[in-house]
C-alpha cells in the first residue's frame, strides 16, 4: 500500500467500524470520514486530483467537508438520543459519501486502468444500495434497511481495494 | 466514464427524492393522539367477592398505536357500558361500573409509531343485570386516562361481556377447533327442538367481509334472506357454527390476530324455556406483511391524519 494512500483506507476502515458500549458510540464514523478528508489533502500534494474542473474541485471538497461534518452531528445527537429520525438523517451523509467515493475510485482508474471495471462496479452497486436504502425508509422495512447497509459496507470493500491495489507504475519494477 | 457519472447523478437524485418523501411522509402521517384498533372479541367474566361485594372480573387484551414521540400511555380505563353518558365526566357514574386493573402493557416500535399491548382485568360489580338484558349489547367505548393527564373517550371496537357461569340448558358443546387455514368450528347438540337465529354480529360492514360464518352450513346471507324465522333444529340435532377467514377486508388490519363475535339465540319450541344465547369467537391469525404498512393503511382508513 502506498503511503499516500494510508489516510484512505484506515479513514474508511475507521468509518465502517462501529463501537458502542450501553448505547453509547465510542467510535463515531466521522473519526473515520475526518481521517478520510486528510488523505484527500495527501492525494492532492502527490499530484492525485479528482476529474473535476476548478469549480467542481471545489465542491468536491466542500462535499467532503459535508461528509465529515454530517456524520459527526448525526453522531452527536445520536448520542444524547436527541435524533428521532436518524435512519432519515443518515441518507445525507450516504450520499456524500457515494459522491465522494465515486470520484475518488474514478481518480484511481486514471492510473490503474483494469480497475474500471470496479469502478464501474461501484457506480452501479453502489447507486442501487443506497436508493434501495432510501426506498426501505419510507416503506420503514428494517430487513432491507440492513440488506442495504450490508451492500453498502461492501462497496466501501471495493473503495479499499482500489486504494490497496497497487499502480502500474509501481507493479511494474516488483515484475521485473 | 460519462455514462458512470449519468448513472451516479440518476441514482444521487433518486436518493434524494426518497429523502424528501421520507421527510414528508414522517411530518404527513404523523400520529397526534392514540388511537386505539377495533378488536371484536369476548370478555368472560366470573363472579367472585370483593370487599365483601359481589364483583366480576375477566381478563381482556386491547391494543393502541401512538406517535413515536408520544410517551403517553394507559393510567386507567373505564369501560362505558352501553346506556351510559359517553362524555367522560362525573356523569360517569353509579353501577354498573367496570374498570379495567392490574394493567400491563407491553410496546412494539414501527418507525414512527409504537403499537402498544394492554392487558389487564376488567373488574366491575352491579352489572349481573345489565349480563341478562345486554347479551346483545357489546361495549364500544371506554372513558381512558393517559398518564399525562388527559382524558378521553376511545372506540374500542366490540367487546360482549359473557358470563362464564351462565346455563346452556337447551344447548350442549360438543367440540370447538381451528385450522391453520383461517378457520374455525364450534359444535353442539340441541336438547330440544328450536330455532337460531342471529342476534348480533360484532363487526363493522368492512371487517365482516374477511369471515364467512355459516350456521350448520348456511350462510349469515342466506338466514338473512329468508323470512327471518331463522334456522330450524330438531330435538339432538347437531349444530355447527362456522367462520372461515375471506381476508378481502384484511389487508387494512393491523394486528396479526383478527377476530369475529357472532351472537345467536337459541327460541325453544314452546314457551316452556326461555331463549338462550350462543357465543361464537372466531378469527384468524397471519403474520406476513409489513406491520408498519399495515398500521399505515389502517390508520390512513380511520381518518386520523
Amino acid at each position: 500500500m502506498e503511503d499516500r494512500n494510508k489516510k484512505i483506507v484506515f479513514g474508511i476502515l475507521l468509518a465502517s467500524v462501529h463501537i458502542s458500549l450501553f448505547g453509547l458510540i465510542l467510535l463515531p464514523s466521522c473519526f473515520g470520514f475526518a481521517l478520510f478528508y486528510f488523505g484527500l489533502f495527501d492525494l492532492e500534494k502527490a499530484g492525485m486530483r479528482p476529474l473535476l474542473g476548478k469549480k467542481g474541485l471545489r465542491l468536491y471538497r466542500a462535499a467532503a467537508a459535508a461528509l465529515v461534518l454530517s456524520s459527526g452531528f448525526l453522531d452527536f445527537l445520536s448520542v444524547f438520543h436527541m435524533v428521532s429520525d436518524y435512519e432519515i438523517g443518515s441518507m445525507v451523509p450516504l450520499i456524500l459519501e457515494y459522491i465522494v467515493f465515486y470520484f475518488l475510485i474514478e481518480m484511481y482508474t486514471v492510473s490503474r486502468p483494469r480497475l474500471t471495471g470496479l469502478r464501474k462496479g461501484y457506480t452501479a452497486v453502489m447507486g442501487a444500495a443506497v436508493c434501495g436504502f432510501g426506498i426501505s425508509l419510507i416503506f420503514h422495512s428494517g430487513g432491507w434497511q440492513i440488506f442495504c447497509r450490508v451492500i453498502i459496507l461492501v462497496c466501501r470493500l471495493m473503495v479499499l481495494a482500489a486504494a490497496v491495489l497497487p499502480s502500474a507504475a509501481q507493479k511494474e519494477p516488483e515484475q521485473g | 466514464m460519462r455514462a458512470e457519472r449519468i448513472v451516479m447523478g440518476i441514482a444521487v437524485l433518486a436518493a434524494l427524492i426518497c429523502l424528501m418523501t421520507g421527510v414528508y411522509c414522517k411530518y404527513r402521517y404523523r400520529l397526534d393522539k392514540p388511537v386505539f384498533v377495533r378488536e371484536s372479541q369476548i370478555l368472560s367474566v366470573l363472579t367472585g367477592e370483593k370487599e365483601n361485594e359481589t364483583c366480576m372480573y375477566g381478563s381482556v387484551t386491547l391494543h393502541y398505536i401512538t406517535g413515536k414521540e408520544d410517551k403517553r400511555m394507559v393510567r386507567a380505563m373505564e369501560f362505558l357500558l352501553p346506556d351510559v353518558p359517553e362524555d367522560g365526566s362525573d356523569e360517569v357514574s353509579g353501577p354498573p361500573e367496570l374498570y379495567l386493573t392490574e394493567m400491563q402493557e407491553s410496546i412494539q416500535a414501527d418507525s414512527q409509531y409504537i403499537l402498544h399491548t394492554l392487558s389487564g382485568t376488567a373488574e366491575g360489580k352491579g352489572f349481573e343485570d345489565f349480563l341478562k338484558s345486554s347479551a346483545c349489547s357489546p361495549i364500544t367505548k371506554a372513558c381512558v386516562t393517559y398518564t399525562d393527564g388527559s382524558v378521553s373517550v376511545e372506540e374500542l371496537g366490540y367487546l360482549m361481556v359473557v358470563s362464564v357461569s351462565r346455563s346452556n340448558d337447551a344447548v350442549e358443546m360438543l367440540s370447538a377447533g381451528a385450522g391453520s387455514e383461517g378457520w374455525e368450528e364450534q359444535k353442539m347438540r340441541v336438547r330440544c327442538a328450536g330455532t337460531v337465529r342471529e342476534c348480533f354480529l360484532a363487526a363493522s360492514e368492512e371487517e365482516r367481509k374477511n369471515f364467512a360464518i355459516t350456521v350448520n352450513g348456511v350462510s349469515l346471507e342466506e338466514m338473512r334472506k329468508g323470512d327471518s324465522d331463522g334456522l330450524k333444529l330438531q330435538e339432538g340435532e347437531e349444530l355447527t357454527i362456522r367462520s372461515t377467514w375471506t381476508g378481502e377486508y384484511g389487508e387494512l388490519a393491523p394486528l396479526e390476530y383478527t377476530g369475529i363475535c357472532a351472537v345467536f339465540e337459541f327460541i325453544p319450541d314452546g314457551d316452556a324455556q326461555e331463549a338462550e344465547y350462543l357465543y361464537f369467537n372466531g378469527g384468524y391469525t397471519r403474520t406476513s406483511g409489513n406491520r408498519f404498512v399495515k398500521l399505515w393503511r389502517y390508520l390512513k382508513e380511520k381518518g386520523v391524519f
